[in-house]
């Protein structure tokens, strides 16, 4: 049954929550809704009936609220403080709209303030990406603490020269005399001035020039992740190569080329120059842009020892013939321990020990000294 | 305010509370308005803030206070101003709409 006195006082009651209004206030609408409930009486209809219809018409005590709020307030925008603030200040479009009134005027000061922000943010944005690419420079190798690219010093009668080469052999007798070689592998271009090599597949055939000749422990030095075939074995025999994933694209489309056969044609200074076939071997993630080692296919180190089996021997021609040893964790170093007293007490030894190798071997006469030097990764990019 | 006139003017006759002025309005228009009849207090109260009405508190005959609102002398200034910018309102209007029947 419908109680008109307990439903006034509720609705009375919901008035108390609205803070701009006061209890005279309230005492008015109350009665306001009390003479319209007895109009709408008179006019025949029920309690429960008046009641709604006069609530309705009486409207939103928010509103109501608000309103009064707004008749005494001194804040400008007359927003009351329990409203929610507006996500956009009532006079940004005023604050433009000025804003593009002074450009007009001002025009030489807008001109030299516009263009001075300009520049400021493109000297921002140009430092950010500078130094962004700084930093991350060569960090995708998992362990690039440990990764060092080997370096010759040479002095002799004709003068000094320093270089990031040096001879193929060095890295399997770094690794085969110091425990704390953990694995050495050679990167040899096949041409030194990074010439194109041509390599076909069918009607395919495109010029490359990010090819390198590399050990299969090249995968256990560089962070170089499998997408297909196998790590172990990939670039054991000759005439195999891995490519990135963007190389299987361009040749092979969605095609597994495993197993495939591709052509490539290098010169190695044996009188003939012919198309030879490569088998692909494996897959492997394209190479970051910010490395200093950029490859597209990986060829196996066998195949250029067996097109030019002196490399192996080789001491004293080394020129675009690079090696990298990755060194073993820091609490392994045997000895002395840390890595600089490591390059100190060992290498400059084995400097010398190349030395005297050299000139037991057949170098006619070198005067001073050979200097090995480590570079680590991301910190050089010769 | 496009409020305050109507409600000086009713305050002319004589005083009267909030429910008889917006019970008048709504009967003079008809019915043609769907006002949200709280709405004239908060309008009442700024009317009584700048001065133009001054409110009292009475004993109505059914028991009930009420607040009964009369006009000052400076609303009826006010008034007459609005009438005189009413009136030419209503004249300059009415003279643009005789001219466009088709309106």
């Amino acid at each position: 049954m419908f109680d008109l006195k307990q439903a006034i006082r509720k609705w009375r009651e919901s008035l108390n929550g609205n803070e701009a209004l006061e209890d005279g206030a309230k005492e008015e609408l109350e009665n306001h809704l009390r003479d319209k409930i007895d109009y709408l009486r008179a006019k025949g209809a029920s309690e429960a009936e008046a009641f709604e219809e006069a609530v309705l018409k009486i409207g939103d005590s928010n509103t109501i609220g608000t309103e009064y709020y707004k008749a005494t307030t001194l804040r400008l925008s007359g927003r009351p403080p329990w409203k929610e603030r507006q996500w956009m200040p009532s006079l940004m479009h005023n604050y433009l709209k000025i804003g593009l009134r002074k450009i007009k005027r001002l025009k030489i000061f807008s001109l030299i303030n516009i263009a001075g922000l300009a520049v400021g943010l493109a000297c921002c944005a140009v430092i950010i990406l500078y130094v962004s690419n700084e930093l991350t420079f060569d960090t995708f190798h998992k362990d690039k603490d440990r990764i060092y690219r080997i370096g010759t010093h040479v002095i002799n009668q004709v003068g000094e020269n320093s270089s990031s080469t040096s001879p193929g052999p060095l890295g399997s007798m770094l690794k085969s005399t110091f425990p704390q070689v953990e694995e050495s592998t050679r990167v040899v271009p096949p041409y030194e001035n990074s010439e194109n090599v041509l390599v076909v597949r069918g009607d395919k055939r495109f010029f490359e020039n990010r090819l390198f000749f590399v050990d299969n422990s090249a995968f256990r030095i560089f962070h170089m992740p499998f997408l297909k075939g196998g790590r172990e074995t990939a670039l054991i025999r000759p005439h195999t190569v891995v490519l990135t994933e963007a190389m299987s694209e361009k040749y092979f489309d969605e095609e597994d080329p495993i197993g495939r056969i591709l052509q490539i044609e290098i010169d190695y200074d044996t009188g003939q120059v012919e198309l030879q076939d490569y088998e692909v071997t494996g897959v492997i993630k394209n190479a970051p842009a910010n490395t200093h080692f950029k490859y597209d296919m990986l060829l196996s180190m066998p195949t250029f020892i067996v097109n030019l089996p002196s490399f192996d021997e080789d001491w004293i021609n080394f020129h675009g013939k690079y090696t990298y040893i990755k060194l073993g964790p820091k609490t392994d170093a045997v000895g002395s321990g840390a890595y600089p007293a490591f390059i100190l007490t060992s290498f400059r030894p084995t400097a010398v020990m190349v030395l005297s190798y050299l000139i037991s071997k057949r170098l006619p006469v070198l005067s001073v000294t050979n200097v090995i030097t480590l570079s680590p990764l991301g910190k050089r990019r010769t | 305010m496009k409020e305050d006139p109507p409600i000086l003017s009713i305050l002319i006759r004589g005083e009267s509370y909030g429910y008889q002025i917006i019970h008048r309005i709504i009967q003079l228009c008809g019915g043609t308005v769907d006002w949200s009849e709280g709405t004239i207090y908060p309008v009442l109260h700024r009317l009584e803030k700048d001065s133009f009405i001054r409110s009292q508190w009475k004993l109505a005959e059914s028991g009930r206070r009420r607040k009964y609102y009369s006009l000052t002398p400076l609303g009826k200034k006010e008034l007459k101003k609005e009438k005189l910018h009413w009136m030419n309102v209503n004249s300059i209007l009415s003279r643009l709409w005789a001219e466009e029947p088709g309106l």
